[in-house]
C-alpha cells in the first residue's frame, strides 16, 4: 500500500451537451460513471480506494444513432467490470505484474464482452424501426447497409471509453478511441499523459467499442502510486480537447483545476464545472463535453470548505447530495 | 516517464568507452531503453535496468552473451556492459531498432496490416531466428508479441530484448515467459524454461499470426467472470484443451454470434479453414500432442515445412483474394471442393509446377528461389530465380523465365527437348518438365 492512498480522494465530474448539438436538436451522447456512484449532473463523491471512474463518447454519426445509449452503458458495464477485478485481486494478493498483465490483456475483453451483451439485448427489445434506417439512408445511402451485416448492429451504439481506476497501490488507466488522461503530480504543476495519443488513427476515425475484435484496440497505462504520485487526474471526452488551440493550451486545465480547487474549495468547481464545460463546448469544440476530475486529499492543507458528501457506498443524488 | 538516467549522461562501457546518454526511448518492465553515443561507434539503444532487476544474475548471463555473437543478423544482440560508477545498477548496448519495424502486438490489435505473402514472411523469419537461437545451445525464455518486431513491407523480422536469452535449462533468473505464451508446465511450475518451452510460445505466436485468437482460449473463456491465477492456470496450465480439438470439444471454438469479442475463438474460426489442411494439422499436432508432452512439440523445422507450403500454395481467385491451395480439396475429377472465401465461387486454379514434394501456385506474380530450386538451400526465400511472366506479345501465354545464370533444359509435352538459356522462358503447358540443374520440376494445370 502506498502512503499516497492513505486518506481520501473526491471525484467530481459533469457532462454537458455540446453547442452544436443544443442548435441542431442533438441530445448529449457522452457518459460519465464512477465508483463511488455520481451522476450525470455535476456531483461528487468523497471516499478512499478503490475509486473507478468512466467517461465515454458516443459517435453521433448518423450510422450511430444510438451511440447515446452504447455510451451510457460503456460506462456502467466499464466501472461494474473493473471493481469486479480489483475487488478479486485485494482478495488473491498478487504480484503487480500479474495484476497488471490480466488488468490489460483480459480486462478489456470482459468490458467489450459484456458492453455487447447490454447492447444486443437493447436491441432485441428494441429493433431499428423504419424512421431510423430512413434517415440512415438519408444521410449516409447504401452505408446504411452496414448496420444489417453481420455484427454490424454494433456500430449503431459506438461509442469511446476511458476508465480509470485508482486502488491503495497502483492506478490503472484503460482506453480505447480518443479522449484524453491527465495526471497532474504531487507538485501541482507537472502534467504527465499516461497514455499517449493514438496516432495508428488518421482524421476523424477513432477506435470504437463497436468495432470487430474491440478488445485489441485498448491502450493502457499500470502505474504504481508512488511512481505517478498523482494529486488530481482529469478524464474527459475529446470534445474538450478539440476547445483548445492546442496540446499545451489544453495541458494546462489540470493544473489550473487543482489551483481553483485550493482556491474556492472543491464544492465551487463542482458546482460551477458544468457552466465552464458549456462555455468550452460554445467557444470551441461546439461538442458534447465530458469532464471527470479525481482529486487527492493529501497532507497539504485544503480549504476547510470541503463538504463530505457521498461517502463510498452510499450514492448521492443527481444534486450530489448524500443520502 | 523516464526517471533513472537524464540526457547528457556518461556512462563507462565494458570495452572502456564513454556512453552518453541522448534522450529516453521507452520503458518496459525491466528497466528503460535510450538513445546514446557509444565512443566513436555511432549512436546505439541503451537498456538501463531498474534497481530492482539489476541483479547480480542479470549482470552475469548479460556478460556471457556480450561474449557470444548474435545468432543472426536478426537478434538485437547486447553488445557491451555499461555501468554508473557508485549506483550499483548496470545496462548494456545494443543496436537501436529501425523505426519501420513494427510490434507483432499491432498487427494482431488491427493497427497495422499486411498482405497474405508477408504475414507468410514473418511466420518464416520469426521462426528462422528462434531456429538459429536454438542451435546455439540458448533458449529464449520470453517468445510472445513483446519481443518481435516486423517491416510491414516485407516481412523482415528482428527479435528484440534478448537480455533474457539463456543456455538451455539453465536456473531460472527472473524470466518465465509472458503468461498467455507459457508452456503448460511452466505456468504449473513443474518445468524451467527450455527451447521445448521456447517450441510452444513459437506456435502460439504462430497461431495467434494466422487466426489472430489464442490456441487454447475458446468456449471455457466464456465461464470465467473475473480473470484470476486459479483460472488462468486452469485454462492454460492445468486443463489446456486446444479450441479445434477434434477429440475434445470441452474448449471448442465459439462463433461470434455467441461471443462477439471473438475472444473465445470467433476470430480464429473466420481464418482456420482458409488454409490448407497441412497447414492446420502442424497446428493440432502442435496443440494436442504438443499440448503437454514437451518432446512431441512441432519443431522449427516442421513450422518452416508447413509455412512453406502456405507460401507454395497462395493463389489468387479471379475475385482478386488470396486462397491457399489444399491439395485434399482437388477431386479426381479436376474439380476443386474448396471455394473462394471471399467471393463463394469454385476458384479457377492457376498452373502449378511439383518440383519434388512440393506444389508451387504458378501466378501471375509467383516466383522460384533457392528454396524451391536451388542446390539444398531449404527455406531461403531470399532472391528470386524464375519469374512467371505473360508473353510479350500474347497475353493469354505465360511464360517462366530463367533468372539464373544457367541454362535450364525443359522436356515439352510433345516429348521434344528446349534449352532454356538465362533470361529466357519456358511456356507453362501441362506436362511440361524442366530440369533446373539440381532439381526437376513438372506444370500441372
Amino acid at each position: 500500500m502506498s502512503d499516497l492512498s492513505a486518506g481520501s480522494w473526491v471525484i467530481i465530474g459533469s457532462s454537458v451537451q455540446g453547442a452544436s448539438h443544443k442548435r441542431g436538436g442533438l441530445p448529449n451522447q457522452d457518459a460519465i460513471f464512477a465508483h463511488p456512484r455520481i451522476d450525470v449532473a455535476s456531483a461528487m463523491a468523497v471516499a478512499a480506494p478503490p475509486l473507478i471512474l468512466a467517461v465515454s463518447d458516443g459517435h453521433g454519426s448518423p450510422r450511430s444513432f444510438r451511440s447515446g445509449t452504447g455510451a451510457n452503458t460503456a460506462v456502467q458495464v466499464a466501472v461494474e467490470r473493473t471493481k469486479e477485478f480489483i475487488d478479486h485481486f485485494q482478495g488473491e494478493n498478487l504480484r503487480p505484474d500479474v495484476i497488471r498483465d490480466i488488468t490489460q490483456n483480459r480486462l478489456p475483453a470482459e468490458i467489450v464482452r459484456s458492453w455487447k451483451k447490454e447492447v444486443l439485448e437493447h436491441f432485441s427489445k428494441n429493433p431499428f424501426d423504419e424512421e431510423e434506417m430512413r434517415k440512415v439512408q438519408a444521410a449516409v445511402g447504401n452505408h446504411a447497409n452496414e448496420l444489417k451485416e453481420d455484427q454490424g448492429l454494433y456500430l449503431a451504439y459506438g461509442a469511446t471509453l476511458i476508465v480509470v481506476a485508482i486502488t491503495e497501490s497502483y492506478i490503472l488507466c484503460l482506453q480505447i478511441g480518443d479522449g484524453d488522461i491527465l495526471v497532474v503530480g504531487d507538485d501541482g504543476e507537472s502534467v504527465e499523459v499516461p497514455i499517449p495519443p493514438d496516432l495508428s488513427m488518421v482524421g476523424n476515425e477513432t477506435a470504437s467499442l463497436c468495432l470487430q475484435s474491440a478488445q485489441n484496440l485498448f491502450r493502457s497505462s499500470f502505474r504504481s502510486l508512488d511512481d505517478l504520485r498523482p494529486h488530481l487526474i482529469a478524464v474527459s471526452t475529446d470534445g474538450y480537447f478539440n476547445s483548445f488551440a492546442d496540446t499545451p493550451s489544453f495541458q494546462k486545465i489540470g493544473p489550473d483545476f487543482l489551483k481553483l480547487i485550493r482556491t474556492h474549495g472543491i464544492d465551487h468547481v463542482r458546482r460551477e464545472m458544468g457552466s465552464w464545460l458549456d462555455q468550452a463546448s460554445d467557444r470551441g469544440s461546439g461538442d458534447d463535453i465530458t469532464l471527470g476530475l479525481m482529486f487527492r486529499q493529501g497532507a497539504q492543507a485544503m480549504p476547510a470548505d470541503l463538504p463530505t458528501i457521498g461517502f463510498e457506498g452510499q450514492a448521492p443524488d443527481k444534486e450530489g447530495n448524500a443520502p | 516517464m523516464s526517471t533513472l538516467l537524464s540526457p547528457g549522461k556518461v556512462l563507462r562501457s565494458g570495452s572502456g568507452k564513454a556512453t552518453k546518454i541522448i534522450k529516453a526511448l521507452g520503458s518496459g518492465g525491466q528497466g528503460e531503453v535510450y538513445l546514446a553515443d557509444w565512443g566513436d561507434e555511432g549512436q546505439f539503444a541503451v537498456k538501463w535496468y531498474y534497481p530492482q532487476s539489476a541483479t547480480p544474475e542479470q549482470r552475469e548471463a548479460l556478460q556471457l552473451l556480450i561474449k557470444d555473437s548474435a545468432p543472426s543478423a536478426k537478434f538485437l544482440w547486447p553488445l557491451d556492459l555499461v555501468e554508473d560508477k557508485g549506483s550499483g545498477s548496470f545496462g548494456y548496448i545494443m543496436p537501436v531498432r529501425e523505426a519501420r519495424y513494427r510490434g507483432l502486438h499491432e498487427y494482431v490489435a488491427g493497427r497495422v496490416s499486411v498482405n497474405s505473402s508477408t504475414l507468410i514472411n514473418i511466420g518464416l523469419e520469426v521462426t528462422k531466428a528462434y531456429h538459429d537461437l536454438h542451435v546455439k545451445g540458448l533458449c529464449y525464455r520470453d517468445i510472445s508479441f513483446g519481443n518481435a518486431f516486423f517491416d510491414p513491407a516485407n516481412g523482415d523480422v528482428l527479435i528484440c530484448d534478448n537480455d533474457n536469452v539463456a543456455v538451455n535449462r539453465s536456473v531460472v533468473s527472473g524470466v518465465l515467459g509472458t503468461p498467455d505464451f507459457m508452456a503448460p508446465e511452466i505456468v504449473l511450475d513443474a518445468a524451467k524454461p527450455s527451447n521445448l518451452t521456447d517450441l510452444y510460445s513459437l506456435g502460439v505466436l504462430l497461431f495467434y499470426l494466422f487466426h489472430l485468437g489464442h490456441p487454447l482460449t475458446g468456449k471455457k473463456v466464456l465461464k470465467i467472470h473475473c480473470w484470476d491465477i486459479a483460472a488462468r492456470n486452469l485454462l492454460f496450465g492445468k486443463e489446456p484443451v486446444f479450441i479445434f480439438d477434434p477429440a475434445n470439444k470441452s474448449n471448442a471454438a465459439v462463433g461470434l454470434d455467441d461471443d462477439p469479442t471473438g475472444e473465445a475463438g470467433g476470430m480464429a474460426l473466420k481464418y482456420w479453414n482458409l488454409y490448407p489442411a497441412a497447414f492446420r494439422n502442424t497446428f493440432l499436432k502442435a496443440f494436442t500432442q504438443g499440448l503437454k508432452d514437451a518432446d512431441r512439440r512441432v519443431t522449427e523445422s516442421e513450422w518452416l515445412v508447413a509455412l512453406s507450403g502456405l507460401r507454395n500454395g497462395m493463389f489468387r481467385c479471379s475475385c482478386g483474394s488470396a486462397n491457399f491451395y489444399d491439395a485434399e480439396a482437388l477431386q479426381s475429377s479436376g474439380a476443386y471442393a474448396k471455394r473462394c472465401w471471399k467471393c463463394g465461387r469454385e476458384p479457377k486454379l492457376p498452373f502449378r509446377i511439383r518440383i519434388g514434394t512440393s506444389i508451387v501456385m504458378l501466378n501471375a506474380d509467383a516466383t522460384l528461389t533457392p528454396h524451391h530450386i536451388g542446390n539444398g538451400e531449404a527455406f531461403d526465400f531470399s532472391t528470386e530465380i524464375a519469374q512467371v511472366v505473360r508473353h510479350p506479345t500474347d497475353p493469354n501465354v505465360w511464360g517462366l523465365k530463367n533468372l539464373t545464370d544457367k541454362k535450364w533444359v525443359a522436356t515439352l509435352p510433345n516429348g521434344s527437348l528446349r534449352d532454356v538459356e538465362p533470361g529466357r522462358s519456358v511456356p507453362l503447358a501441362t506436362e511440361t518438365k524442366i530440369n533446373f540443374g539440381s532439381v526437376e520440376g513438372e506444370i500441372r494445370y
